[in-house]
């Protein structure tokens, strides 16, 4: 037997061997949904400094890179949650009747999809991007939200409907030009 | 449900290699994270003071038995810890800067440190030249690490920390490490063969006699000589000495009165297993 005192505890070597191979995936998945550099940057730390107390208190059956990336998850929404306190009162949500859901057709311009969801206030952007981006069913995407199934199908009509009433705003032919921004 | 035009959004996970430099920085702080945190406070700036070279990262106590010394350190000091990643090991979690644990089975008590450095291959070399022994570095999580001992067979570790710059030296809080002896033989080959691998500078102690002190080093740290084995005795930082001598006393311990010293008040004690340490009040 050794007499080194042995210092860093297995899940921990195990999670640093992960490192190499899930830092891009994690960081993969976070900047395609929040499009900023140094917020994807920020919040990959988090998601990793995260995983360290999980390993400690809560850790999972394997560790892999999936587990990795439901904790990114939780993270931008978190990232979304406080944006969305502080901006608390500044916006305004209104005339968000969650009353017109009629059928819409539309194909999608994928980039200027994602231009408009990264303007929405943030709990639309949260709701779309876990039910849409990353394809979670609904009861999921509740438990991400902190919030009841029911609850989080009328957040996703409103934020939804937000959503086309940029998208059609963006696309109408005297905006044309500006849809580039 | 039939067409959805949103679902036109869906998003693959798809891999992005972020910057080399915040990658490193991040699996640097991660590992610091692993070795040494305590689980709380993970997503804020670590408080953790940045080693460099020649600076104790890391302390262990070695004594004989583990669950002895938890009780006797969580009642003096107000040491929490956690299990290591064998039973005879355990982490003191909770300290504002410094990282240490506890060591058990070992009959011989003392305290066991690593010292961080920049450039683990060449402190082995350095080691080896100077007359001591060095194993080949291991890629420890932490950084390239190497078990070493000096030329008078004092043992101890380095590892090769990730950050080279010092920042302000921190005062050590309650229950921390504000000072370390080096007990040994000879301390001219202590100075000397530290000198080699460290590069440390010593001044010869105010009160005169063979005892030195080592410039610049953190924790602060000195060295005396004359003692027939090589003991490394920490001075421990408790905010009342008085409640902190019964402590002692009370958990199996013996301490001295507590004694007048220039940086406050001092008192020499002996745990319940017979490791020597002191209590400082500053």
């Amino acid at each position: 037997m050794s007499s080194r005192p042995a210092t860093v505890p297995e899940p921990g070597v195990a999670l640093l061997d992960l490192y190499d191979t899930a830092l891009p995936e994690v960081y993969g998945y976070l900047l395609a949904r929040c499009r900023q550099v140094a917020l994807a940057e920020d919040l990959a730390s988090e998601t990793f400094l995260a995983a360290v107390h999980a390993l400690r208190t809560n850790p999972p059956e394997t560790l892999t890179t999936a587990w990795l990336i439901g904790i990114a998850r939780h993270k931008l929404v978190d990232h979304w949650r406080a944006s969305e306190r502080d901006e608390r009162g500044l916006r305004v949500l209104a005339g968000e009747q969650a009353d017109c859901v009629d059928p819409w057709e539309q194909e999608l311009d994928a980039l200027l999809a994602k231009e408009i969801l990264a303007r929405l206030a943030h709990q639309h952007r949260a709701a779309l991007t876990l039910r849409y981006l990353d394809g979670l069913p609904v009861p999921e995407v509740a438990q991400h939200l902190g919030r009841t199934v029911h609850a989080t199908e009328a957040l996703l009509v409103r934020a939804r409907i937000a959503f086309r009433r940029s998208y059609a705003d963006r696309t109408r032919p005297e905006n044309e030009g500006r849809a580039g921004r | 449900m039939t067409h959805d035009p949103l679902d036109a959004l869906y998003e693959p996970v798809l891999p992005v290699d972020p910057d080399p430099t915040f990658a490193a920085a991040l699996r640097a702080r991660l590992a610091q994270t692993l070795l040494h945190g305590t689980g709380e406070n993970m997503s804020s700036e670590t408080k953790v003071a940045q080693p460099v070279e020649g600076d104790i990262g890391y302390a262990s106590l070695m004594l004989p038995d583990v669950t002895r010394a938890e009780t006797f350190y969580a009642d003096v000091l107000g040491w929490r810890f956690e299990q290591g990643s064998v039973e005879q090991g355990r982490q003191v979690v909770g300290l504002p800067h410094q990282h240490m644990g506890l060591w058990g089975g070992q009959e011989r008590t003392t305290a066991a440190l690593a010292f961080a450095v920049d450039d683990t291959k060449a402190v082995v070399a350095k080691v080896r030249a100077a007359g001591g022994t060095a194993d080949e570095p291991i890629d420890a999580p932490y950084g390239l690490a190497a078990n070493c001992a000096d030329d008078q067979g004092m043992a101890f570790s380095v590892y090769q920390s990730p950050v080279a710059e010092r920042g302000p030296a921190p005062d050590a809080g309650t229950g921390e490490i504000v000072y370390l002896t080096f007990e040994v033989a000879d301390t001219a080959r202590f100075r000397a063969f530290f000198g080699e691998v460290f590069g440390w500078h010593f001044s010869q102690g105010r009160s005169g006699g063979d005892r030195f002190s080592i410039d610049g080093v953190r924790p602060l740290a000195g060295l005396s000589g004359g003692h027939a084995d090589t003991t490394i005795v920490p001075q421990y930082v408790v905010e009342d000495i008085d409640a902190a001598v019964a402590k002692v006393r009370a958990a199996g311990g013996t301490a001295e009165e507590p004694q007048s010293q220039p940086y406050g008040r001092s008192s020499e004690c002996v745990d319940n297993q017979g490791t020597r340490f002191y209590l400082a009040q500053l």
